[in-house]
């Protein structure tokens, strides 16, 4: 109502003087009357407020609660791995000694000699003592350097003054020739090529 | 041709793991017995080629 009477008031002042040039002195219309709110509305207001402030809370409290299990599973997964490291060092080192014990006792096996006197009896015996095709390894190299080794498609390697290396049947081999056996080697001389 | 190839270079690659393993402290005597086990194998293996200049005629020529 009362603000009614104040437009009133304004309109007639301004249909008074319409063709003023100078501003017209409106009067003074009081600003909007301030409400203050109700007891109610203050405790509603109020309520609302806690209960933001316990669910911010509470949304706190879980970020927290999650963030201590994250960080406890970590540590968990680094506290596993680093006893699998302390065992797989703890295995290779026992891998290590067993191995070294290994190595001082073969070291200690005492050697007689040297290497080359096996070495030097193995040779003899590739050469001088085991036939093959009726004749030493030996015999034969002197047979080619005098120039009596032959060696023919189908009976490999046969020597001038060698006896007949394989019998013909139905005949025994004469008591001084040596049957051809595989050489030391596993192998006859006419197979090596 | 084939099985010569393969022969020699079976020795050839057992010689050289020899040599490799003779040159360690350890492997030194383990090459020293294995050698001398294949003497012994050797003259078991071939015992009769090696007496067999001990024949009949053969003693006798010599007394």
């Amino acid at each position: 109502m009362a603000r009614d009477k104040q437009m009133a008031a304004i309109k007639a002042a301004l249909e008074e003087q319409p063709h003023r040039k100078t501003p017209v002195e409106l009067p003074d219309v009081p600003t909007l009357p301030i409400v203050e709110d109700t007891k109610e509305e203050k405790a509603a207001k109020k309520e609302a407020d806690k209960s933001a402030r316990e669910q911010l809370k509470e949304q706190e409290q879980t970020r927290l609660q999650a963030a201590r299990i994250t960080k406890e599973s970590q540590e968990q997964g680094e506290e596993q791995s680093s006893r699998l490291a302390q065992t797989l060092q703890t295995l290779s080192g026992q891998v290590g000694n067993l191995w070294k014990g290994t190595q001082v006792q073969l070291e200690n096996i005492p050697t007689p000699g040297s290497l080359l006197l096996p070495f030097v009896i193995l040779m003899v015996f590739f050469f001088l003592l085991l036939p093959v095709n009726g004749h030493t390894r030996f015999i034969w190299l002197w047979l080619v350097f005098t120039g009596q080794a032959e060696i023919s498609a189908t009976s490999g390697g046969r020597g001038q003054e060698a006896p007949p290396s394989q019998p013909s049947a139905g005949e025994l081999p004469p008591s001084n020739v040596i049957q051809p056996q595989l050489g030391i080697f596993g192998t006859y001389a006419s197979e090596v090529v | 041709m084939t099985g010569a190839v393969t022969w020699i270079a079976t020795w050839l690659i057992m010689i050289t793991f020899l040599v490799i393993i003779a040159q360690t402290s350890w492997g030194r005597s383990v090459v020293y017995w294995l050698m001398w086990l294949a003497v012994a194998l050797l003259l078991v293996t071939h015992s009769d080629e090696l007496t067999s200049i001990f024949n009949v005629q053969a003693l006798n020529l010599n007394g």
